[in-house]
């Protein structure tokens, strides 16, 4: 899904046209957020690098030579501020990666319409499996954990994670595949019994 | 196909990566495997909740705080390609790769490409290009870190088109004998300067090497160079402290000359090199056959080198392109100084305790970048000082069949 006329818009950013930029950003705020939020798990620094992966674009587009896709250099820079982010933590050990990234302070920035015709208490429910979903997520390593967001969540292709990332194809099946059966076996117990029946009401994909 | 192969093949099988024979294996399994269909059914629904997390809003301030900060930041540009590289890449010697075929050829027309880059700090007008076919810069500018300007000092190159050559003298070289220098071969003669006292400001008065204005030469005569002689008095090389109107550029001067020998013609053009400030560069064959050099030499050294390619043989044809550098210059300087503003920004957030750990991360991020960016910056100015300050001067040997 990209912009109609992205190739101008990015020609004419690069000349410093605010405004053609601004429509990028406009375009494309909402994936980098989410992508960076369900990679970090924290809202808060998740806008921090969505804003720092915008800036990075912006004073690189010189660099932006059209042989990739508008969307998968700007996913790249993205996925680098992220990769900047993890390092930070590790460094400073703020946050173990190896523990539960919560979730909880993005909740209120959802959007609610999702939840409309809900009942107050199926409303609850679905946000608690959110929740423990967002926990799961954030149990996975990091290189499982942006395969499995980069396709499950944001809907890219094998392809285009491959050249996001810089991997072979091979690399990114084999992440994808560890990073679902993993995820599988963390939610099978919670979810699967057959008292938890969850219909998913938004789906991807022909197979689903 | 084993269990074991089917959950890998699963992934894809739900992802529509399969191909149609691939997937015909895979459900001819399910349809077998309890096990297997239960694993996709577990596949799907993991799946499913993960395309059915919410999306996180972004805050209403999100976009107008990004503007805010990326109207602070420069133009983007390409991406830095360094002109040093592209200098040296000139200088190969490709003569002595190629050898001297040519040599024996009897006789050779020896074209003088000369490009003169002066203290454009000095200059007025770009009154050296005074036909449009010439004033277009052939150079395209380099893709360097700055903006590309616009070249809209040529404009000035049209202006009175024929106004220059009354006041020049008009040597017809026709004899491939050395002619001798037209005028003493003063570096930098201010007093022979030809442009009337009255008209300082006249663009086209001091033109100082002339392009052959095609239709130009006038019956019988094979070259007209007023611009050859003049080209001493280089008026605009005279350091005035004046106004700088026309600001810094890069001035290229083209002579073709005719000889009879070309290996005695590139004997005598690497005498020249010797003898005068010109720096050889570049020697090569076209594929005409004729040979082609470039020399590089110091502002205000251009004199004696053109006068020695005057001397060479007959000239067919002299001309010369200016490509402006100030606006680029100018540009540059601009962003060197927002850049290192930013960056003492930068620096400060960096060393900040009171900063959020995340914006001093950034901030320390934001230094390594920039400091690259003001490398290149740097760099690229520097070229064009260079630039600025140095002569470059082209010299092709063009074999002529009798």
């Amino acid at each position: 899904m990209t912009l109609p006329d992205e190739a101008e818009q990015v020609e004419r950013a690069r000349a410093g046209d605010m405004a053609a930029f601004e429509s990028l950003v406009a375009h494309y705020e909402r994936k980098v957020l989410n992508m960076a939020y369900r990679r970090i798990g924290s809202y808060e620094d998740a806008c921090d690098i969505a804003q720092e992966a915008f800036v990075r674009a912006y004073t690189r587009l010189g660099e932006f030579r059209g042989d990739a896709s508008f969307s998968t250099w700007l996913y790249r820079i993205v996925h680098n501020a992220c990769m900047d982010e993890i390092r930070r933590r590790k460094r400073q050990t703020i946050t173990s990666l190896d523990q539960p990234m919560e979730a909880d302070d993005g909740e209120m920035f959802r959007q609610l319409k999702d939840e409309e015709g809900l009942g107050p208490e199926q409303a609850l429910e679905r946000r608690e499996l959110q929740a423990e979903v967002q926990r799961a997520i954030a149990r996975l390593e990091d290189h499982f954990r942006v395969v499995l967001v980069m396709r499950d969540i944001q809907g890219l292709s094998y392809n285009e994670i491959a050249d996001v990332l810089g991997e072979n194809l091979g690399t990114v099946k084999s992440r994808l595949n560890r990073a679902r059966n993993a995820l599988k076996e963390q939610l099978a117990v919670e979810l699967f019994s057959p008292q938890f029946v969850y219909r998913p009401r938004r789906r991807q994909g022909n197979e689903l | 196909m084993s269990c074991e192969d089917m959950n890998n093949r699963l992934h894809e099988y739900i992802d529509g990566e399969l191909s149609q024979f691939e997937r015909a294996q895979v459900e001819t399994h399910l349809r077998r495997c309890p096990a297997c269909t239960e694993e996709l059914r577990l596949l799907r629904q993991t799946v499913a909740l993960l395309a059915d997390l919410d999306e996180v809003d972004v805050p209403a301030s999100f976009r107008p705080q990004l503007m805010a900060r990326i109207a602070t930041l420069p133009v983007p540009a390409p991406a830095p390609i360094p002109l040093a590289a592209a200098r040296r890449a000139r200088v190969t010697p490709l003569w002595q790769r190629w050898g001297l075929p040519s040599a024996a050829v009897a006789a050779v027309a020896a074209l003088v490409a000369i490009n003169i880059i002066g203290p454009m700090s000095e200059r007025v007008t770009p009154e050296h290009l005074d036909t449009p076919g010439v004033a277009a810069p052939t150079h395209t500018p380099p893709a360097e870190v700055g903006p590309v300007p616009e070249p809209s000092e040529t404009v000035d190159i049209t202006e009175n088109p024929g106004t220059q050559p009354e006041d020049a003298p008009q040597p017809v070289v026709e004899d491939p004998a050395p002619a001798q220098p037209q005028d003493g071969g003063e570096p930098t003669g201010k007093d022979s300067d030809p442009r009337p006292s009255d008209q300082p400001a006249n663009p086209v008065a001091d033109v100082p090497v002339n392009p052959v204005t095609p239709g130009a030469p006038p019956p019988g005569e094979v070259f007209q160079d007023p611009g050859l002689a003049s080209a001493s008095a280089r008026p605009d090389l005279a350091p005035t402290g004046g106004a700088d109107v026309r600001g810094m550029g890069h001035n290229t001067i083209q002579v073709t000359v005719r000889t009879a020998d070309v290996a005695q013609t590139a004997d005598k053009v690497h005498a020249l090199a010797n003898d005068t400030d010109g720096t050889l560069v570049y020697e090569e064959y076209l594929p005409d056959g004729s040979l082609r050099f470039t020399f590089e030499v110091p502002e205000g050294s251009e004199r004696p080198l053109l006068d020695g390619v005057a001397a060479l043989g007959q000239l067919l044809e002299q001309r010369t392109d200016w490509r402006p550098l100030q606006s680029e210059y100018d540009s540059l300087l601009a962003r060197q100084k927002i850049n290192q503003d930013t960056l003492i920004q930068s620096q400060a957030d960096a060393e900040d305790p009171a900063q959020p750990a995340h914006i001093r991360q950034a901030a320390r991020d934001d230094i390594a970048a920039r400091m690259r960016l003001l490398a290149g910056i740097r760099q690229k100015l520097s070229e064009l000082e260079s630039e600025d300050r140095y002569t470059t001067f082209h010299l092709t040997l063009e074999a002529q069949r009798q």
